[in-house]
């Protein structure tokens, strides 16, 4: 076994941006792309889904390798891929996005120009998911690669059998087993190409993965990374890696008991696999769950503590860990995770079951079904063979109904009317009224246009390789964006929570009850982005009542407005035959949505980043994370559990010693009893951010949360350090 | 009567080193002590101040037009704040975006102030902790302590003093009543060395720990240590614990000098002269002396 994994650390790291392909074993990237750039040209007339699978399986056909001999995970295949900071752009991933375009262009004609204008006017872009996918992991696991194929031709043979099968499920059929074929191959170049470097065990797991399921972990682990890059490969963004306790511990068990490998052999190789994924740097971060089974002495817990150790040792923030808590779970384990988030480990996010069930029975989901969720994304769920994966469909901006409020409907930056024109209103109520109005439009207009795209999923965006893991999709004969899965929900993301609740209070007390300056001079400030205003300006900055601090007024607003877009969203019927769901915002999308938005009446500047997803303004949390708890626990998550986390900063001075750790458990713990939806700490400090900010060469691998992942603080833009460091230092430094 | 009120220039919450658990700090106003190395200069006087940090000011003005005492000015676009004009009234702490002016003091009745004490009550259950009152001395303003300890009593809540004891035994004794433990620091045993520290000798507040710890009081000792000042005193505070029944534990607190900012705000000389802050294995090494006392 492989047992320098400390020493192999450095070597791991950004192995795909110093990837040695080996140019005899594929032809170049730019040949690919011409070649099947040709095909995609040359097929126009024949069915999309099939012309994908085969450029699919071209590409693992033809793309060169790059074994690794330093790893047991030595898999690794060039798509064409370039990492930059939006994504792993193989070749699938353009030639797809061109068609994707040219459908939507030719069925929905003028959907891309609504598209560029509601970004324009920064209130948020009805979009169609085409970022995250889940395999359904038991089955890849349980029964192999050979276990999906046989499943896909028995289902395939039995339609044909009883003379039920469709041109379109021949369709589906057809690219489905071009994608398997294609897994095929690349699992038989895997085990040619390990041969020829000596590395006799892995071409024997990979050749024998061919034939039969996964008989060991470490077969299981080799098994899940090729699926991973097959995913990626084929653009079926996979955002999970599944609930790996329940998944492993079976193999980890076996594996133990009959002596094949020790406790202390299988940590090394979680190492190996850690650090695999870490250097793959996918975008977001790549997430896995655990905490399905929190049973006492369960094999699962004390897997996962090993797994933890490792995690801890290597200090690392990819994969990212999702953590699904109940009652259950053993304080060993919330203490061994909080111990990790104080030395730094930021990708630790905890779900609360109890509230995931809850806010799944409100849109007619029970726990028999629920129980199986899965958290997949930033801070998004999904229940695998149950839902679609569209979690991140739309994003509305509420901020912007505040905007439209005072207006009268005007756009502050581009002068139009793009949702209609609004009386003034004369009182606090009519105000609020008309507030709700302009969101009630928004929610409509985001679900109406979100319904148009959908139809065309499959055409657009179809998942072969996705589809073949799920058994509804098999035995429908139908792909995952095709409505093979029972329930084709999409999610809608709000935004601007804590701009919006000051911007209302704002207007409440200075324009209706202190009278101070009339809407109509109001509207006439923020036109002017508070030149002439700055006094008033920073009297309504320095007010104490803002949301994130647990004051009554802006805690039961805030709780409104999230009611209210729950109301106006989750539960209503997809285009497809699923329901909308909601969630605050789990992208940093503060500071693009801002950069198109006016001055706001809390005295946030035009083009001045929001704030994020459900989170309180920077600077204005006055009363810190006591007040922060109190103010998530003011909303009612059941509405809606999906997208952003509540996430706290701590300096390491206040969680240090074991005092420390019972603080940051009871963090978490009465998190849960106010029934919030999920959380994730930060311990930081504030003196090596802003060391880092001056001289960036020193700390190349110092990493930072940003909202739904983790990014260097190096690489990040300076205006999102300051607005980092702002929110850090509570305003103090930026 | 009316309910007597209190001065207090800061809560700090989700505290882990004012007692046991988790901690809701509440820091009274006024001191009788004058420590070289006092850590905070906002809370040495009882009447309100106003701190004006010039590092955060843009000079935008905003404090002058509200200032109606002439306090704010600016000349040649260059801010200047008039402390000797200024009658804290607060306005410029409301018009100040960069919240380069704040104001330190606050008086509040013990019933005003419960509410924000309870905040984070599911916190002090889960880790049994509770609410200090620090300073500033609070035993300087006793009827407004007991009242607040004697509410917090009757909600249940674990409550600590954080205190330097230089005070009247009458007062000790009324808050003692009520409290459930005492942080009490020692500077120095010798009470000449205490003087010339803090400006004043020690005897009282010696006294005043041996008072509690004859009724049976809980006490944490701090010691804050202050390299070039009182290194010396370790062994002989240690000693002098070690005759005690009631310390519960003993702590060796590093001298930092990031009070310097605030003392420039409020205007006040930093009365500490250059002194090197002690490193962890420094520190590490005086509390193992410490804790020698309680074995």
């Amino acid at each position: 076994m492989f047992d320098r994994l400390f020493e192999d650390k450095a070597i791991n790291r950004h192995e795909y941006i110093n990837a040695k392909w080996d140019e005899n074993s594929g032809k170049s990237p730019d040949v690919m792309m011409a070649e099947m750039r040709k095909h995609f040209e040359d097929n126009v007339s024949r069915p999309y889904p099939v012309v994908f699978a085969e450029v699919f399986r071209y590409l693992f056909e033809n793309g060169m390798l790059d074994i690794n001999t330093r790893s047991p995970f030595p898999d690794k295949i060039c798509n064409g891929v370039v990492i930059d900071k939006v994504a792993h752009a193989g070749i699938l991933e353009k030639l797809s996005t061109e068609h994707y375009r040219a459908v939507l262009d030719k069925r929905i004609p003028g959907v891309r120009r609504m598209r560029e204008l509601c970004a324009l006017t920064g209130m948020g872009i009805p979009d169609l998911d085409v970022w995250h996918a889940v395999f359904d992991w038991r089955p890849v696991v349980e029964t192999g690669f050979v276990g999906l194929v046989s499943r896909l031709e028995d289902a395939k043979a039995a339609k044909e059998a009883s003379g039920e099968l469709t041109d379109r499920q021949r369709v589906f059929y057809q690219s489905a087993e071009i994608a398997l074929d294609a897994v095929r191959i690349y699992l038989n170049r895997l085990s040619s190409a390990c041969r020829e470097k000596g590395m006799d065990e892995q071409a024997d797991i990979y050749a024998a993965l061919t034939e039969r399921r996964p008989e060991t972990l470490y077969e299981v682990l080799c098994l899940q990374h090729v699926m991973l890059t097959a995913g990626e490969v084929a653009r079926e963004r996979i955002r999970s890696l599944g609930s790996v306790d329940q998944l492993w511990a079976p193999f980890y068990e076996a594996d133990i008991s009959s002596g094949r490998m020790s406790r202390e052999e299988i940590k090394t190789m979680f190492g190996y696999f850690l650090l695999k994924i870490a250097a793959e740097e996918r975008y977001a971060d790549q997430p896995l769950c655990i905490g399905t089974d929190w049973s006492e002495d369960s094999v699962n817990c004390r897997m996962i503590l090993d797994f933890l150790d490792i995690y801890q040792q290597l200090k690392i923030h990819n994969p990212k860990l999702h953590v699904r808590c109940s009652k259950n779970m053993p304080e060993v384990i919330l203490r061994k995770l909080m111990e990790m988030t104080r030395a730094g480990a930021s990708s630790i996010i905890l779900y609360n079951d109890e509230v995931v069930f809850e806010a799944y029975e409100k849109i007619g989901i029970g726990r028999e079904v629920s129980k199986n969720y899965l958290p997949i994304g930033c801070n998004e769920t999904f229940i695998p063979n149950v839902e679609e994966m569209h979690i991140c469909s739309s994003w509305i901006n509420m901020e912007k109904a505040v905007e439209y409020a005072v207006t009268g409907g005007e756009d502050l930056l581009l002068k139009i009317y793009f949702f209609g024109r609004s009386e003034e209103p004369k009182t606090w109520e009519e105000f609020l009224e008309t507030f709700y109005d302009y969101l009630r439009k928004f929610a409509e207009f985001t679900i109406d246009n979100i319904n148009k795209q959908a139809p065309y999923s499959y055409e657009t965006n179809p998942a072969p390789l996705l589809s073949t893991t799920f058994s509804s999709c098999v035995e429908r004969g139908r792909d995952v964006f095709d409505c093979g899965l029972p329930l084709a929900n999409e999610s809608v993301k709000i935004m601007a929570l804590g701009t919006t609740v000051d911007s209302l209070l704002a207007v409440k007390k200075f324009v209706y009850e202190q009278k101070r300056v009339t809407l109509a001079e109001l509207h006439t400030i923020l036109k002017n982005n508070w030149r002439g205003a700055e006094l008033l300006r920073a009297e309504i900055k320095s007010d104490k009542i803002k949301w994130g601090n647990g004051e009554p007024e802006a805690d039961n607003l805030a709780a409104e407005i999230y009611a209210f877009m729950a109301k106006q969203i989750v539960g209503k019927p997809t285009a497809n035959g699923g329901v909308y769901r909601m969630g605050g915002d789990s992208v940093n999308f503060a500071e693009r949505y801002g950069r198109n938005t006016g001055a706001s009446p809390d005295g946030r500047g035009a083009r001045a980043p929001l704030s994020k997803n459900i989170r309180p303004v920077n600077g204005c949390e006055h009363r810190g994370l006591s007040g922060l708890l109190a103010s998530f626990a003011a909303i009612d998550f059941t509405d809606a559990a999906d997208g952003a986390p509540c996430d706290f900063m701590m300096h390491p001075t206040a969680v240090e010693g074991e005092a420390g750790l019972d603080f940051m458990c009871s963090v978490i713990k009465i998190f849960f009893e106010n029934k919030g939806f999920c959380i994730q700490g930060n311990v930081i400090d504030i003196e090596t951010l802003l060391d880092a900010k001056q001289n960036p060469q020193n700390y190349p691998d110092l990493q930072v949360r940003v909202c739904g992942w983790n990014e260097y603080f190096v690489n990040m833009h300076p205006a999102v350090q300051s607005d980092f460091l702002k929110r850090a230092s509570g305003g103090k430094y930026e | 009567m009316s309910d007597p009120r209190g001065v207090y220039f800061a809560i700090k919450r989700l505290e882990i080193h004012d007692g046991p658990g988790v901690r809701t700090t509440l820091f009274l106003k006024g001191c009788p002590l004058r420590c070289l190395w006092c850590h905070n200069p906002e809370g040495l006087f009882a009447p309100p101040q106003l701190a004006h940090y010039s590092h955060k000011c843009v000079s935008c003005g905003a404090c002058v037009a509200v200032c109606p005492n002439g306090a704010q000015i600016i000349i040649d676009g260059k801010h200047y704040f008039v402390r000797e004009n200024c009658k804290v009234c607060g306005k410029c702490e409301a018009v100040c975006a960069e919240k380069a002016n704040k104001i330190f003091g606050e008086a509040i009745s013990a019933a005003d102030i419960l509410p924000e004490l309870l905040l984070d009550r599911k916190f002090y259950e889960k880790t049994g902790g509770g609410v200090t009152v620090s300073g500033g001395e609070p035993l300087l303003q006793i009827d407004f302590l007991c009242e607040l300890l004697s509410l917090l009593k009757k909600e249940g809540i674990h409550t600590a003093v954080d205190t330097s004891l230089a005070v009247d035994r009458r007062n000790v004794e009324r808050a003692a009543r009520y409290a459930d433990t005492f942080l009490c620091d020692i500077k120095a045993m010798n009470s000449d060395l205490h003087r010339k520290l803090t400006g004043m000798g020690n005897e009282q507040i010696i006294s005043n720990i041996l008072y509690l710890d004859s009724v049976g009081m809980p006490m944490e000792i701090r010691y804050p240590y202050v390299p070039g000042k009182n290194d010396g005193e370790a062994e002989k505070i240690a000693e002098f614990i070690s005759g005690l029944k009631n310390v519960r534990a003993v702590k060796a607190l590093a001298y930092h000098d990031l009070a310097r900012t605030k003392y420039e705000a409020l205007g006040m000389d930093y009365p500490m002269p250059e002194t090197a802050v002690p490193s962890k294995e420094e520190l590490a090494a005086v509390q193992s002396v410490l804790s020698c006392a309680l074995r």
